[in-house]
């Protein structure tokens, strides 16, 4: 059975929902069978053993980038329509790794905190704090719903060939350009966000104060967990302070 | 001794308590737009409560904070989206001018944000429970959508619980910070820990988002650009 482009686009609408039922048994499984029901629906009209067999198959344990789990998805489908079952289940396992990585190196590791140091420093060079929230919510919104775009689409054209397309992929290089440029703003936006949080009373004190940070942001760069616990232990060392003095 | 005003009532609260459903939703289950981030719900949180500057603020440094954490698959993780309400409104409503209530903020933020990590556990864990094994399901498509659905709904119910139970106790930590006697000792040492929180967050950060490969003299190229911008006048 053809399967129509509402059913498409169904199916693509429900990959905002694929973390829903996020669960320890079967991780993303069951939101990739949520996500896939739309195009199984119509593959197996005619075969309802055949669609609860792909059903089944579909809630297996599953995990990838939620941003990429339209690919994953789209392409299991048009795999499904063409291959035998154990095909089907060999290529689930394969997608998890890849999908995972590439959706984290770009998204999570780089274009996130890419916008959101753009809206920082936006705000901090004196842009209304609504409009810098909303320049980073619909740049990044841009980049994201584009992602799911090209990832359902590459995913259903592609089939059983994604892991050759993802070989190629574009995605790994622009993580690459972005992190540089990610290093440089993160390292802007501290000494700045520092000065405008702490408007007062440092006075001859603000320099040294800075030299002090400065370091201390490098060792947190060597070591990040221990910099991660350092930056809990001077939040809670202010009210001890406070009341103990 | 002045009372800080604190104009908070139930339409706010309420408002904020959507707001954290909303948050709680988007940072995993729907649609992960990054509403949830630090950024917009504590900017959203401070616009509801009258200043979304001191919003904004807070959440700046909230998100440098949480950078150093990614929601990588099964790991735990902690949320900023219910969080980042609650330290925002908490920020704004105490009158965003002392260092009192940032450090308390801030602080608040960071460790809601850690109980919203472990809230999200156990939601994974009640999400087992809601759905049947796989054989039991495949044979009702339907039934997995409003499983699926309703695992959602929980989502939001427990934004809404974590905002609804902690935004008044904020508010008043918040507004009690700037009641008691700050000696200029101790504001001097909230200021310094601040500062120092915001370079150690962010050395942690810039490594994170470096991803392996060594970034360490853009990241530094990065600070002193900043210390120069600060020492010209420029910026903040």
């Amino acid at each position: 059975m053809t399967v129509r482009r509402r059913d498409l686009v169904a199916a693509w609408l429900r990959t905002f929902a694929v973390q829903g039922s996020w669960n320890y048994r079967t991780l993303i499984g069951t939101g990739i069978s949520f996500v896939s029901l739309p195009l199984l629906r119509r593959i197996y009209s005619d075969d309802p053993e055949a669609r609860r067999a792909a059903v089944e198959r579909s809630l297996t344990p599953f995990n990838c980038h939620p941003y990429l789990s339209g690919m994953a998805a789209a392409a299991l489908a048009r795999v499904e329509m063409n291959e035998h079952p154990d095909t089907v289940e060999r290529f689930r396992v394969a997608l998890r790794g890849p999908l995972g990585r590439l959706g984290d190196q770009l998204v999570w590791a780089e274009w996130r905190p890419f916008c959101a140091m753009v809206g920082s420093l936006l705000f901090l060079f004196g842009l209304d704090p609504l409009l810098s929230a909303a320049v980073f919510l619909v740049g990044y919104n841009l980049g994201h719903v584009w992602l799911r775009v090209w990832g359902f689409r590459t995913g259903w054209d592609a089939g059983l060939q994604l892991g050759k397309v993802l070989q190629d992929s574009w995605l790994s290089v622009v993580a690459g350009k972005l992190r540089p440029v990610n290093q440089l703003l993160i390292g802007l936006a501290g000494p700045l966000l520092a000065a405008r949080l702490t408007t007062g009373p440092l006075g001859a004190a603000a320099w040294p104060l800075m030299i002090v940070g400065g370091s201390l942001a490098l060792y947190a760069y060597r070591w990040p967990t221990h910099g991660r616990r350092l930056a809990g232990v001077f939040l809670l060392s202010i009210p001890l302070i406070w009341w103990l003095t | 001794m002045p009372v800080p005003e604190i104009v908070a009532g139930p339409g706010e609260w309420l408002a904020l308590v959507l707001l954290g459903a909303l948050t709680a939703l988007d940072s995993v289950s729907w649609p992960q737009a990054m509403i949830s981030r630090p950024l917009v719900a504590a900017t959203l949180a401070g616009w509801i409560m009258g200043s979304p500057a001191a919003g904004f603020l807070c959440g700046a440094a909230l998100e440098l904070m949480d950078m150093l954490h990614a929601p990588y698959g099964a790991a735990r993780y902690p949320e900023p989206g219910p969080a980042s309400v609650v330290a925002g409104s908490a920020y704004a409503a105490a009158g965003a001018t002392t260092v009192g209530p940032l450090a308390a903020a801030l602080l608040l933020g960071w460790a809601l944000a850690q109980v919203g990590g472990w809230s999200v556990q156990l939601q994974r864990r009640v999400n087992e429970h809601l759905l049947p094994d796989r054989t039991n399901l495949a044979s009702r498509p339907r039934e997995i959508e409003a499983r699926h659905v309703l695992a959602m709904l929980v989502d939001g119910v427990r934004g809404a619980l974590l905002v609804g139970s902690f935004t008044v106790p904020a508010m008043l930590i918040t507004g009690l910070s700037t009641l008691g006697e700050w000696e200029p000792a101790q504001t001097a040492y909230a200021i310094t820990a601040i500062v120092l929180t915001v370079a150690v967050a962010s050395g942690a950060a810039a490594r994170r988002a470096a991803h392996g490969v060594q970034g360490w003299p853009y990241f530094m190229g990065g600070a002193l650009l900043g210390l120069v911008l600060l020492w010209l006048g420029i910026g903040p």
